[in-house]
């Protein structure tokens, strides 16, 4: 046991010295989340009050009375303006987000409203009020001329209503924002660096120190441990910074740290455990970089890294054959509805890669040869 | 230099894994366009309590479209836990009594339009109750009430967004194979740099310099040998996408002018990075970093229209910014005219990449 880790402890000397921990660990995770902060962190936190453009031409007996009833209720943001090009220009520079208006093009019997939203994300919330605002402005028109086909006496109003809706928030399991690519982002690099970390096998082999260590009285299996434990410490300490670094520059939210400490677990085990299978079936550091490549970006795209996969569907049924579908759900089950059996379970699907991995690896242990 | 292209490709595709990396992986990546092209995000509502008296009152104005009904005593958090995961929209609860309020379970920022759904239906039924209460208070006839209540409908509510379409409007599929490709053509180019390490340290590279040949041609093989094989990948994405899952990538000339040089600017960044580290595992770290990074800036990760101001404008210091951007425009039917300024950028970038790589891998092969 001493020897493995005082191999293992001279192989995180070596990379300490050559700089690559303070690349994988510190550096690469940071730059890949101050990324992610800078470009897309924003489009999720700027959803603010609803900014709305009603367009109210004189007279009008359907948007008069919501301008009214609007200023009453103190929208705050909202602008009144008689044109209807001018209400598209607003919201199509950017200006404002959302303007009601009457259709132009519908007939003159009909009641029919149009919204134009703007396409940013962050006008999502003042397009969903104006749809709302106008369905029920509507509503109230068509029942006021129903009420006139009954020749109802002027300020006749409906009983109040029978059948009430109210909202329920599902608890989610799913990472719905910024999280959601901190996560994936974070399991892919890893792996890549797992890789990257147990191919320097080769290297070892290429300068004699395998050879050398293979002449030692220690077991054909230390220098594949040795190496093991050395990437866990590195990918363990680079998911760390990648944790931390999400949460300070994204706002990401894992969920309790137990959670984050367990799936965090899993994932240095998968990581570790596909790296050391890559090296071992590898016949070069360049071979084991590309097997390593093609095997985690496979992952990541069906596991939905870099594209949402939908929740049903042949799609669904493939991401489950990723490490990182199951890490996303994980963290999701954790953030959402908090650290329990499910968030377990998840664990158990990352690592249970690793341990075939790492089954792997084992069977090719004796393989390992000087050169 | 022929020669020197030819052997780092034999060498290349001596190793198995290279295959590999080559040929099947665009694959994955093709797949993943295709079947991404049919799916959509969930629109299927859960219904708990179809046969409660409310239920089957606004059922009769919500019709049965995208609806999954829930039985049972595990009904509602059968339907909850299903909206939590995302595989349905929204989930509506009918009370067991009639004064109790109907529930409408989603996540948010989903599953809006079957709230709005609902809501109709709702105002609906209401509507139509109210003007009956109100007939019978005033004396009318039943039937006039029932005509009166006819004549409420659903309200006519269109949206439109305008605006700058995410994407510059290209369809999912179109979009995921743009993104994708850009990203993965410059993620596989730059952890290919890992092959000039290993050949420095391995003395292939000094090997290559005791040729008859001048040093220029054995650093121009070696990068027109890359760009070869980061081209590849590319074009095989591209000409497998358009056949199999008939994505227009628009016209071939000018997104093949683009995909060319965009593996160019990847394959010269792969070989200034190979001649600029000196170990295998810095090259894997800096390679992977720099291309997620460069990839989330340039808008290969999510729509560059979602941005921030400052960080539209500090995307156009990437080369993926130019690519998407000229392939949205060739994939909307645009030609080599109208990327003429795009074209202009990846060839400087190119250029100043190539020139740069070649005089570092030169010093280093002659040092």
């Amino acid at each position: 046991m001493t020897a493995l880790f005082v191999v293992a402890f001279a192989d995180l000397r070596r990379f300490v010295r050559s700089r690559s921990v303070l690349v994988f660990a510190v550096l690469a995770p940071l730059a890949i989340m101050g990324a992610f902060a800078a470009t897309i962190g924003s489009a999720f936190g700027s959803i603010g009050v609803p900014d709305l453009v009603v367009v109210e031409q004189d007279g009008d007996p359907l948007l008069g009375p919501l301008v009214d009833g609007l200023r009453d209720e103190g929208f705050e943001v909202l602008t009144v303006v008689d044109d209807p090009d001018l209400a598209r220009t607003l919201v199509e520079d950017g200006t404002h987000d959302a303007a009601l208006l009457r259709a132009p093009d519908a007939a003159s019997d009909e009641i029919e409203l149009l919204v134009l939203g703007n396409t940013d994300s962050s006008a999502e919330l003042s397009v969903g009020v104006a749809e709302v605002l106008a369905r029920r402005a509507a509503a109230a028109i068509a029942t006021a001329q129903a009420l006139d086909a009954l020749d109802a006496p002027a300020g006749t109003t409906l009983p109040a209503s029978s059948f009430v809706v109210v909202e329920e928030q599902a608890p989610a399991r799913v990472l719905l924002d910024e999280t959601y690519f901190a996560v994936g982002t974070a399991g892919f690099f890893l792996c890549m660096a797992a890789v990257s970390v147990a191919a320097t096998m080769h290297e070892d082999r290429a300068n004699g120190t395998l050879g050398r260590l293979l002449m030692a009285p220690v077991g054909r299996e230390l220098p594949v441990l040795a190496k093991a434990v050395a990437c866990g410490v590195v990918v363990a300490l680079a998911f760390t910074t990648l944790h931390l670094g999400s949460v300070v520059f994204l706002g990401a939210d894992w969920g309790p740290i137990a959670g984050v400490a367990l799936l965090g677990g899993a994932l240095v085990i998968t990581a570790v455990g596909q790296a050391m299978a890559i090296t071992t079936v590898a016949v070069s550091q360049h071979a084991a970089g590309a097997i390593g490549t093609a095997l985690n970006t496979a992952w990541a795209v069906f596991g939905g890294v870099f594209l949402v996969i939908p929740r049903t569907g042949f799609l669904n049924t493939l991401s489950r054959f990723s490490p990182f579908r199951w890490l996303l759900d994980g963290v999701g089950v954790n953030a959402g509805v908090g650290f329990g059996a499910e968030v377990v379970v998840h664990a158990g699907g990352v690592a249970s890669f690793g341990l075939v991995a790492a089954a792997v690896a084992a069977s090719r242990r004796r393989e390992v040869r000087a050169g | 230099m022929i020669a020197i292209s030819a052997t780092i490709l034999r060498r290349y595709f001596r190793d198995r894994s290279n295959l590999f990396f080559v040929f099947v992986l665009p694959f994955v990546i093709i797949l993943l366009v295709g079947v991404s092209a049919g799916s959509s995000l969930e629109t299927e509502i859960g219904v708990v309590g179809a046969r409660t008296p409310t239920g089957q009152i606004v059922l009769e104005e919500l019709g049965s479209d995208d609806l999954r009904f829930f039985d049972g005593d595990a009904a509602i958090s059968d339907a909850t836990r299903a909206v939590g995961t995302g595989r349905l929209a929204g989930a509506i609860v009918f009370p067991e009594r009639l004064a109790d309020p109907i529930e409408y379970v989603r996540l948010p920022g989903f599953g809006s339009d079957g709230a709005a759904r609902l809501d109709d239906a709702v105002e609906l039924v209401n509507a139509r109750a109210g003007l009956r209460a109100v007939a019978r208070d005033l004396g009318r006839e039943a039937e006039a009430a029932d005509v009166a209540a006819a004549g409420v409908t659903m309200p006519m509510v269109r949206t439109e967004r305008i605006g700058d379409d995410l994407w510059g409007g290209l369809d999912d599929s179109a979009s995921a194979a743009l993104t994708q490709t850009v990203l993965f053509t410059f993620l596989a180019g730059l952890t290919a740099s890992v092959l000039l390490v290993e050949d420095r340290a391995s003395g292939i590279s000094r090997r290559h310099l005791t040729a008859p040949v001048p040093t220029w041609r054995i650093v121009a093989g070696e990068i027109v040998g890359r760009l070869l094989i980061t081209t590849a990948q590319a074009a095989l994405i591209v000409v497998a996408t358009a056949v199999f899952f008939d994505v227009d990538w628009g016209d071939p000339f000018a997104t093949g002018a683009v995909v060319v040089l965009f593996a160019a600017v990847a394959a010269s960044c792969s070989v200034l990075l190979g001649s600029m580290v000196r170990r295998p595992e810095s090259a894997t770290a800096i390679g992977v970093t720099a291309a997620l990074v460069l990839a989330a800036l340039g808008g290969a990760m999510a729509p560059i229209e979602i941005f921030p101001p400052t960080m539209q404008v500090i995307a156009r210091f990437t080369p993926h910014f130019w690519a998407i951007d000229a392939l949205t425009v060739t994939m909307a039917g645009g030609g080599i005219g109208d990327v003429a300024a795009e074209l202009g950028v990846l060839l400087a970038v190119t250029a100043a990449l190539l020139g740069t790589a070649a005089v570092v891998r030169r010093r280093l092969l002659t040092r």
